[in-house]
């Protein structure tokens, strides 16, 4: 992996640890001896003594029962098509083949069946990365497209109730958004709990916190644009102040948006490649996932509509970057004028 | 009231986009779509071309065409409405025409730039379309030119937001077989699929 693909798996790996853990902690007591979820079944078969290990130990090992099955499928998808696309077209093999798969498997429940992990990912990749020649040319993070194309083609799979295995609990965006903020504090849940990670929610995006620590890591490495990330939070509170029901920091803990902010919306293929057009586009984001929040409170997660079109708009803002602030012309351009 | 045409037009840019959601007028999506400003022109020219055509279609459907539509003039049991088809496309060429004077006379350079696609607006599914919704969904008069605009404008930020794609994928390495028609119909495709995710906004 090159230096900066390699910073962001870095950047993401605390998020995907704390998702796995408070996966584990989350899961339903009785459905530890639920032979039906398989990947409990498997733990089982293999004798795991689980019980021996520390809490929290335990809780990270059956996390990653969830986490480990998706994660290799999609990884294993991703570098066939990477070595098809390669060989084909007579290539190296693309340099983010990992991470995008690495990313992909966060953002898909763990409740999900690795055959629709493995179509939702064929569709990122191929349509979203390599019929454009691979990354550092794409419009939309394939990760990204991934994930949007299986919320459209198939949302029961990512319904609000498929968060938890063997439950049907509604994921704390869903129970939030549904009940109200007061009655949410008044059943236990409180905006620290929700910010350090103890969420129902997509596999590696429950710790907003985790995932903000890896913002900051990155924008640090000089890899993500801290415009992005200040333009999302800055619209987020503005808007949320504005328009939203909910308090503008309860958006920030819910769902998957720290989590897409940190790692997909600071992609640089995506990017704007002005500092303006980067807080625009960071803005953009911000106020999308508030008024899709508030708009469309069944859909269970904003966030990925939200930066689907947010990252539609890039080569639009740039146009207009361009035609606002023209940048200097080629030599015998302006010798021509 | 104010409110519900402010809603009837962002679900008519948003929501239901002719181009992105029913797939109207992508002949001339595709065709025109090479550069940004060419794209703008005709996204305009299309938004005042629905304006215009589909309240007057609606003046038209509402006091001659639909069943009972000539009671005014004292002609009961009459229903004109197998004629809107034939109407409609009058109307809208029509439009077209002074549309194309209009822009000879002060924009010649653009007129140029549209070329035959401007004419050719006149068969533009995504305008007929707009007309025919307009039957369809039942609009009064002011509906009309809220969803004449919306329609209009939604196609137009379709094509501007597909003409500044397409700009930049220009320099992408794109596999031979795709090139040209074949990736702009999937960036076509991830469009539709960005938009999609406005379908279940309430309001």
């Amino acid at each position: 992996m090159k230096d900066p693909l390699r910073q962001y798996f870095v950047a993401s790996l605390p998020a995907a640890l704390a998702g796995a853990w408070i996966l584990g902690d989350r899961l339903p007591p009785e459905s530890a001896e639920t032979a039906a979820i398989w990947q409990l079944a498997l733990l089982d078969r293999l004798q795991i003594p689980l019980g021996t290990l520390p809490n929290s130990l335990a809780n990270l090992a059956l996390g990653a029962s969830f986490l480990i099955p998706l994660l290799l499928t999609v990884v294993l998808v991703s570098r066939i098509w990477a070595g098809i696309f390669a060989r084909v077209r007579n290539r190296p093999l693309d340099p983010a083949w990992f991470l995008s798969a690495w990313l992909y498997s966060l953002l898909i429940p763990a409740t999900l069946p690795l055959h629709y992990a493995a179509i939702g990912y064929s569709f990122g990749a191929i349509f979203g990365c390599y019929v454009f020649g691979g990354t550092g040319r794409y419009i939309v993070n394939p990760a990204l497209l991934g994930v949007a194309f299986l919320s459209i083609s198939y949302p029961d799979l990512l319904a609000h109730d498929r968060y938890l295995p063997g439950s049907d609990a509604l994921s704390s965006w869903a129970f939030v958004a549904t009940e109200g903020v007061e009655t949410a504090v008044s059943t236990g849940v409180s905006w620290v709990a929700l910010f350090f990670g103890s969420e129902t929610g997509v596999l590696g995006t429950t710790s907003a916190l985790a995932s903000l620590l890896g913002a900051v890591y990155l924008i640090a490495r000089k890899i993500a644009s801290i415009g992005i990330v200040a333009g999302a939070l800055v619209a987020i509170l503005i808007t949320g102040e504005l328009i939203s029901e909910i308090p503008w920091q309860w958006h920030l803990a819910l769902g998957n948006f720290a989590f897409i902010l940190a790692f997909i919306a600071t992609d640089p293929t995506t990017r704007p490649t002005t500092t303006g057009g980067c807080w625009a586009y960071g803005a953009l984001f911000g106020v999308l996932i508030i008024v899709l929040r508030m708009a469309d409170p069944n859909n269970p997660e904003a966030s990925v509509p939200a930066l689907m079109l947010a990252s539609l708009c890039v080569p639009l803002i740039d146009y207009i970057a361009d035609a606002a602030a023209p940048r200097s012309k080629a030599p015998e351009a302006i010798g021509r004028d | 009231m104010t409110g519900d045409l402010v809603i009837i037009a962002f679900r008519a840019i948003f929501i239901e986009n002719l181009a992105l959601n029913f797939l109207l007028g992508v002949c001339t999506y595709i065709a025109v779509s090479q550069r940004v400003a060419t794209a703008l022109g005709l996204g305009m020219a299309v938004t005042v071309v629905q304006t215009i055509t589909v309240p007057v279609n609606n003046l038209i459907y509402r006091n001659l065409l639909e069943p009972e539509a000539l009671r005014w003039a004292g002609v009961v049991g009459l229903d004109l409405s197998f004629l809107r088809f034939i109407t409609f496309i009058g109307v809208i060429a029509a439009g077209v025409q002074i549309l194309e004077l209009t822009l000879d006379r002060y924009f010649p350079r653009l007129q140029h730039s549209l070329g035959v696609y401007l004419p050719l607006l006149t068969v533009n599914c995504a305008i007929l379309g707009g007309s025919l919704f307009m039957v369809q969904r039942d609009y009064s008069f002011s509906e009309s030119v809220a969803y004449g605009f919306g329609s209009g404008a939604g196609w137009a930020l379709a094509i501007v937001l597909f003409a500044t794609i397409r700009e930049r994928i220009d320099e992408s390495e794109v596999p031979e077989g795709l090139r040209g028609l074949g990736l702009a119909f999937v960036v076509t495709g991830i469009l539709a699929l960005g938009f999609a995710g406005l379908r279940g906004l309430e309001f």
